[in-house]
């Protein structure tokens, strides 16, 4: 019966459960069972050291899986905030702060540069080809561009 | 002991908080970015790692692939502006840059992407003849960038390259191709070959030219020095006749007489000796070499002169007398 499994269920069970959790996390991954892993693995510490009832147990268990997933993610943004250096599958911030000279002119506002062997599409003041310009941002696939100042 | 509402609901919130982490908690691999749609409404792109979702009212709409991709353009038959069908077929690159305009401003993106390439190669090959269809390629590519990008930039889509593989022209075409081609070096070597030919004339010519030069001043230097040795002769002939005529003014005539009668004999013994004249037609006038003998004789005389009675008798049998 799964009530008698429940309320007989021991401080080591928890940590039986964590350890599984952990297991099967390393066997599908992304599946987020590693939060409810690190959870029941605290409870079960927890719960060795006092002496608490098993709801208890069951609502740490839910609460700590919540928190665990919250402070890894803040821990996360934290060290993404660093930026990555590689800029992957960021084409645009690659070009950032980059200076390349119009391949064509802009009129009306849209010219076009030459970036290795492509060619990209830029806003910004009305210049003559040949000019050097500064990628300064991004709208869409435009790149936003200004004019280098002597 | 009995299981009580509170212990059921502790259990049920347990397995809530369980469905909410798994439904929640959403790792985005690098290369891929996820759309959220709330209530089927876009909100927000998840950008690759961990990333939590309100889970029931966000779904994941689209994983969009952020990474460069190819696509391959089929071949297709075009008509160039000279008319001539050629198959082409071509690869496109292209890259999601807005993951949020690939997913929902366009349906069926690949397809879109193909048909927007294909058509835009129809449109800038069949504008060129050819041969410029054959030579120009970076051209193409470059306009075919431009009209593709700018029609494909209002998808959040960068096109890097577009690249156009083979130019098949009709077999009877390629065929002709390579006749011209043939046609054209040939003629360029038999230009050469005449131009060899020529070159080689008029070197010819001008060596000639040079070498009769030569020669003509080679003769007129000769002449000069012909005429020059004559003058010397000339010159020598006339001291030397001056010096005899002096010998003889002051000395004896007969003297003169002994040299001519050597100078005849010695002819006479020339002719005589010639190995195959036998018979010998002698234009001679006996007579003067005879008088040249008589000069002889009378050198002799005054020589002799102490016995006369010698001297006749010599003179009446020795001297046969010829011709009348």
């Amino acid at each position: 019966m799964v009530f008698e499994m429940i309320r007989g269920w021991g401080e080591w069970n928890w940590i039986i459960l964590g350890l599984i959790l952990m297991l099967l996390e390393i066997a599908v991954p992304g599946a987020s069972l590693i939060w409810l892993g690190i959870s029941a693995l605290l409870v079960g510490g927890i719960a060795l050291q006092t002496d608490m009832p098993w709801q208890i147990q069951v609502l740490l268990f839910a609460v700590l899986a919540l928190i665990c997933v919250y402070v890894l993610r803040r821990v996360l943004l934290m060290r993404e905030a660093r930026g990555d250096p590689l800029q992957l599958n960021s084409r645009t911030g690659r070009l950032y702060g980059h200076v390349y000279p119009l391949a064509e002119s802009i009129v009306n506002g849209v010219g076009r540069i030459r970036v290795d062997d492509t060619t990209w599409g830029v806003a910004g003041p009305d210049l003559p080809a040949g000019t050097q310009v500064r990628v300064t941002g991004h709208d869409g696939t435009l790149l936003t561009v200004a004019a280098l100042d002597r | 002991m009995e299981f009580f509402g509170f212990d059921a609901t502790v259990v049920v919130l347990a397995l809530l908080v369980i469905a909410l982490l798994i439904a929640g908690v959403k790792t985005v691999p690098q290369g891929f970015n996820y759309t959220i749609e709330r209530f089927g409404r876009y909100t927000r792109t998840l950008y690759p790692g961990l990333n939590l979702i309100v889970p029931f009212i966000d779904r994941i709409g689209a994983k969009m692939n952020v990474m460069e991709q190819v696509l391959d353009v089929p071949t297709q038959e075009i008509i160039t502006k000279d008319n001539a069908t050629v198959s082409v077929d071509g690869v496109t690159f292209f890259q999601v840059l807005d993951a949020a305009r690939a997913a929902y401003e366009v349906s069926g993106l690949q397809n879109a992407l193909l048909n927007l390439t294909m058509t835009n190669i129809r449109t800038v090959m069949g504008s060129m003849d050819l041969d410029a269809l054959l030579s120009h390629r970076d051209e193409i590519n470059d306009r075919l960038l431009r009209v593709v990008d700018a029609a494909a930039s209002s998808w959040g889509i960068k096109i890097t390259r577009i690249e156009i593989k083979d130019i098949v022209p009709p077999a009877d075409l390629v065929d002709s191709m390579g006749r011209q081609m043939k046609a054209e070096r040939e003629k360029r070597a038999q230009i050469l070959e005449a131009e060899g030919l020529r070159q080689s004339a008029i070197l010819r010519a001008e060596g000639e030219k040079q070498a009769q030069i030569l020669q003509a001043e080679g003769r007129r230097e000769a002449a000069f020095r012909d005429a020059e040795a004559r003058e010397r002769a000339a010159e020598a002939e006339a001291k030397a006749t001056a010096l005899v005529s002096r010998a003889i003014a002051e000395g004896d005539v007969q003297a003169i007489n002994y040299f001519v009668a050597q100078g005849y004999t010695k002819a006479l013994e020339h002719l005589a000796s010639a190995p195959n004249q036998k018979v010998l037609m002698l234009p001679v006038e006996a007579t003067a070499l005879l008088s040249s003998i008589g000069g002889i004789a009378e050198i002799a005389r005054e020589a002799f002169a102490p016995s006369e009675a010698a001297e006749t008798k010599r003179r009446g049998g020795t001297v046969p007398r010829m011709g009348g």
